[in-house]
């Protein structure tokens, strides 16, 4: 019961304490407003060079801008409350820390799925891109998904914040990154060998796929493995993250560093 | 979360042509349309003075205003004791 607890209620509260320093006059409108200009910018520079149709960067940002929540509120639900010095009471206390760190990652999916389904469908709307009434769930399964191994992603760079200072610089270099490798605005057959090795393995890659397939007419079934590999991927991250965060803060106890910003 | 838009209505990387006419009195009346005006006449070999001239203008326009706005919310955040609340 306690468990559950931290993870619910303690997931939740951390997801709010972010707007103790974040006005959500700034915070709202930066995740629905930005994503439909990154959208709108990557279309027309499509159009202008005559390369991918509309559809191809509706969907590839839509999904690729889920990527700011996930990572930035991610990190910030750890990072935040060491700069606010209020993760040592947590960390000194008998909670245990799977439901610990992972409650505090739920909000942050759903944040991720709502920017992504909001900048699809506005994003779809301005540009006239059609989707078939079948493809709609399993849109919302794969935008979930997403925001799910995006989020595993947050965790690792959550982790990481815990040693590092400027944890808002490495989430906006990983932004930059995903922009590229995951196919969101250049088609993977077009990357070198090299990026596309590092593209199967970062988040978003295969769930952009999927999606793409899926506005194509394709059905869950055929965009299933593609779905697989998405969630499979996000399972690793986290796994990789919660390592990190229990790794950092046996360091930080070590070297008595947890509140040295 | 001004990037974006600022990148695609001054012409830094998609004509202006190519967007609806309602757009273009939003691209002029921004100071990187101008330079971005100055960079291709200067590679095409034309005249940039006019388009600096322009961007410089606008540029000091939004100075202006930008001070305005700084003294007027410092006044106000003085008056409201809240300089240091987040």
């Amino acid at each position: 019961m306690t468990s559950l607890r931290v993870f619910f209620v303690g997931g939740l509260i951390s997801y709010r304490a972010l707007f103790h320093f974040l006005s959500p006059w700034i915070f709202v409108p930066s995740l629905v407003i930005a994503p439909i200009f990154q959208i709108l910018l990557f279309a027309y520079m499509g159009r202008s060079a005559q390369l991918e149709s509309d559809e191809f960067y509706v969907v590839g940002n839509a999904l690729q801008f889920a990527s700011i929540p996930c990572l930035f509120a991610m990190t910030q639900a750890i990072a935040g409350e060491r700069f606010q010095q209020t993760l040592g009471f947590i960390l000194v206390s008998p909670a245990k820390r799977l439901p610990l760190f992972l409650g505090r990652a739920v909000p942050v999916v759903l944040n991720g799925a709502f920017v992504a389904a909001f900048s699809f469908a506005v994003g779809g709307l301005l540009l006239g891109i059609d989707v078939p009434s079948s493809a709609i769930a399993p849109l919302a399964l794969v935008i979930v998904v997403c925001a799910f191994s995006c989020t595993g992603l947050g965790l690792v760079t959550a982790g990481l914040s815990l040693r590092i200072r400027e944890s808002a610089v490495l989430c906006n270099v990983i932004f930059g990154l995903l922009l590229v490798f995951t196919g969101a605005n250049v088609p993977l057959d077009d990357l070198p060998g090299w990026m596309q090795t590092i593209s199967e393995g970062l988040p978003l890659t295969h769930g952009i796929e999927a999606a793409r397939g899926l506005v194509d007419g394709e059905s869950l079934s055929d965009v299933g493995g593609l779905l697989g590999q998405e969630a499979l991927v996000g399972a690793v991250y986290v796994v990789v993250g919660y390592t990190v965060l229990r790794l950092m803060e046996r360091e930080s106890r070590v070297r008595a560093s947890l509140e040295v910003a | 979360m001004l990037e974006y838009p600022v990148w695609l209505v001054c012409g830094f990387l998609v004509p202006l042509s190519l967007f609806p006419g309602w757009v273009r009195p939003i691209s002029w009346a921004l100071a990187p349309t101008w330079g971005m005006n100055a960079i291709r006449e200067s590679a095409l070999g034309g005249s940039p003075l006019p388009d600096i001239v322009l961007c410089l203008l606008l540029g000091l326009a939004y100075t202006a205003a930008g001070v305005l706005v700084v003294e007027r919310v410092l006044r106000a955040a003085r008056a409201r004791a809240a300089l240091s609340l987040a």
